[in-house]
């Protein structure tokens, strides 16, 4: 339920309201607006008769609100979320550049990746260090150690770190990292969600592969309800009847998004595809669709690559691409 | 009839539910009622009905007669629809003033807004004005703030004269009721029935057969125990054919056991008959 309130709000009327909700289990959340100050309320509220709360003096309007995310909805909260990290925004009209290889395999290969992206234009590095593989033979991921290398490219060229967290006792692993990615197959761990809600860190929430959009809200909305707001979603790419690519990327969910939630909307190509051929035109495709960002795997060795080589792009077709993707937000903004 | 105290004595403090918005009589009548009153604000009578119902407000603060213009008849139907009871009631001097925007003088003003009431209490300071256009607001201090917010100098509201401060307006006249005696009578509503210290004053509403000595021997029942009488009237019951609602209120308290066992006898009889409370009623000049 949303509660539009009166210009000017007496502060002392407003707060009778919030400690009356209060009574029966319902934060509340102040969103002051350009125009207009809004009350999100949030938790049972069938109970609440929306005559009563109309009729009162600081009240303009009520709204119910039918969609079961209330901290991730739009309603809520009607301009863009601009999630800070560190000097680099992203949402809000802020584009965020994300690239590097799906796993760090040594302090060469990612620190090499990581001078290539950053001359290319990207504000942030990615690189698997725990990597959830279908096969318990692949490749796991060089895990803690490679959580040490990352930190050690962020200090070389000044980029910002993301990389993905498999189960919370890895957490104080992060301390460095900018951004924490939680992959498509852990989107429904809600425990992982809840305890990733605790802290302040941005988090990218990856939308699992069997997901639907208001799924992904959902878990948007785990993570937000325990007091973590920085919340940046990402299309992955879904898994469909049709094999000629990886996955289905789902670029409508981007528009879609964008109505539904204030939350900055990512989308990852590379695994979206799964073939380097097709990334740069579904990269540029996700910033016509309204995309704030894009997360893109970069290797200077595809064909050796210990994780997913046949999706990434070498570094000199990601500067390409990183420079047509400038020119296209430039015309995107005219 | 069961009284059903919520607290030792009259509490001090509580959530109120008032009609209008700051600056309304329902505040200062509310403030002399409560020492420490918790004021929320709603649109409308009925709604501060309803606030009481649902229980978001303990209390509700209403106006219920003025001196000069006698009953508001909505708030004696919504008691009779609610089935509340009065816990207290005060009676507060009104004194209305002319606001308007800062630097307005008299002959700028084209429209006066208040609350119906307000503009009948000042109708002779009213009528030696030319060409006004009188709008009726739903409450004085609402119409005070319109009056601010809109910035216009073509109108002003009136008011109580507190109302200046509060909404950054400027009194062009003061004291401008037909009646230096002007009173409001405001009544304290609550779900139970609570009868605290001092309760003197019992209000009741009832119905009698359309016969001969009726209302007679109903009020004589009254007067043979030496009770006053200090009020009655009659409204209209809805959708019945010219039959009354009598509305009485008397010097009496529950604590003489004579009363109990009438009102029992009462509430038994096929007229209907509706206990409203035992209070206490206390003279604020405002």
């Amino acid at each position: 339920m949303v509660i539009v309130l009166k210009e000017n709000p007496n502060p002392e009327q407003v707060k009778n309201l919030e400690r009356w909700l209060a009574g029966m289990n319902i934060t509340t959340r102040i969103i002051e607006g350009m125009s207009s100050t809004v009350m999100g309320l949030i938790g049972d509220t069938s109970r609440v008769e929306i005559e009563l709360i109309r009729s009162l003096d600081v009240v303009e309007s009520v709204q119910r609100i039918q969609e079961p995310y209330k901290r991730a909805n739009r309603k809520f909260h009607k301009s863009d979320s601009v999630i800070s990290v560190g000097d680099v925004k992203i949402g809000g009209g802020h584009f965020a550049l994300i690239a590097g290889p799906c796993s760090v395999e040594s302090r060469e290969q990612i620190i090499g990746i990581a001078k290539d992206v950053a001359a290319s234009g990207a504000q942030i590095l990615r690189g698997g260090a725990f990597k959830p593989r279908t096969s318990p033979y692949a490749f796991q991921g060089l895990r803690g150690k490679g959580i040490e290398l990352l930190v050690e490219a962020k200090k070389e060229t000044g980029l910002k770190i993301i990389t993905e967290i498999m189960e919370i006792s890895q957490l104080p692993l992060f301390e460095e990292v900018d951004i924490i990615q939680v992959g498509a197959r852990n989107m429904q761990n809600f425990e992982l969600l809840k305890e990733l809600g605790k802290c302040q860190k941005p988090i990218l929430l990856k939308r699992g592969l069997s997901n639907t959009i208001q799924e992904l809200l959902m878990s948007a909305e785990y993570i937000m309800s325990e007091g973590n707001e920085n919340v940046i979603l990402c299309e992955r790419g879904i898994r469909t009847f049709e094999t000629a690519t990886r996955n289905t990327l789902d670029l409508s969910c981007v528009p879609v998004l964008n109505s539904q939630t204030h939350l900055p909307v990512i989308v990852d190509p590379s695994h979206g595809v799964g073939i380097a051929d097709y990334v740069r035109p579904m990269s540029l495709a996700a910033v016509a669709a309204g995309a704030d960002g894009l997360i893109i795997e970069v290797h200077n060795d595809p064909e050796n690559a210990l994780c997913d080589g046949l999706q990434s792009i070498k570094p000199d077709i990601f500067a390409e691409l990183s420079a047509k993707i400038n020119e296209l937000i430039l015309i995107l903004r005219k | 009839m069961k009284v059903n105290n919520k607290y030792t004595t009259f509490p001090q403090s509580a959530t109120i539910a008032c009609q209008g918005t700051q600056g309304a009589y329902s505040q200062f009548a509310c403030e002399a009622t409560f020492q420490k009153p918790n004021i929320m604000y709603f649109e409308n009578f009925n709604a501060v009905f309803n606030a009481v119902d649902k229980g978001m407000c303990e209390y509700g603060i209403l106006p219920i007669e003025n001196s000069l213009h006698g009953s508001v008849s909505e708030i004696l139907d919504l008691m009779s629809k609610y089935n509340f009871y009065i816990v207290r009631s005060a009676k507060l001097k009104i004194n209305h003033s002319l606001l308007a925007n800062h630097g307005v003088i008299s002959p700028q003003i084209k429209e006066i807004y208040s609350h119906e009431q307000a503009l009948a209490q000042c109708s002779e300071f009213i009528g030696n004005l030319k060409n006004i256009k009188i709008v009726e607001f739903s409450n004085t201090a609402a119409a005070a703030r319109m009056v601010s917010e809109s910035g216009r100098r073509d109108i002003a509201a009136i008011a109580n004269p507190r109302c200046a401060q509060l909404y950054n307006l400027s009194a062009i006249s003061g004291d401008i009721q037909n009646n230096a005696n002007n009173y409001t009578k405001f009544i304290c509503i609550s779900k139970d029935l609570q009868v605290y210290d001092n309760a003197n004053l019992i209000s009741m509403a009832f119905s009698v057969a359309h016969k001969q000595g009726a209302l007679y021997e109903f009020l004589s029942k009254f007067a043979e125990r030496g009770i006053n009488l200090t009020k009655i009237e009659s409204r209209p019951i809805p959708g019945k054919d010219f039959e009354y609602m009598f509305y009485t209120e008397m010097e009496a308290s529950i604590n003489n056991p004579e009363i109990p066992t009438l009102i029992s006898h009462l509430e038994e009889a096929p007229e209907s008959f509706k206990f409203l409370g035992n209070y206490s009623q206390l003279t604020v000049d405002n």
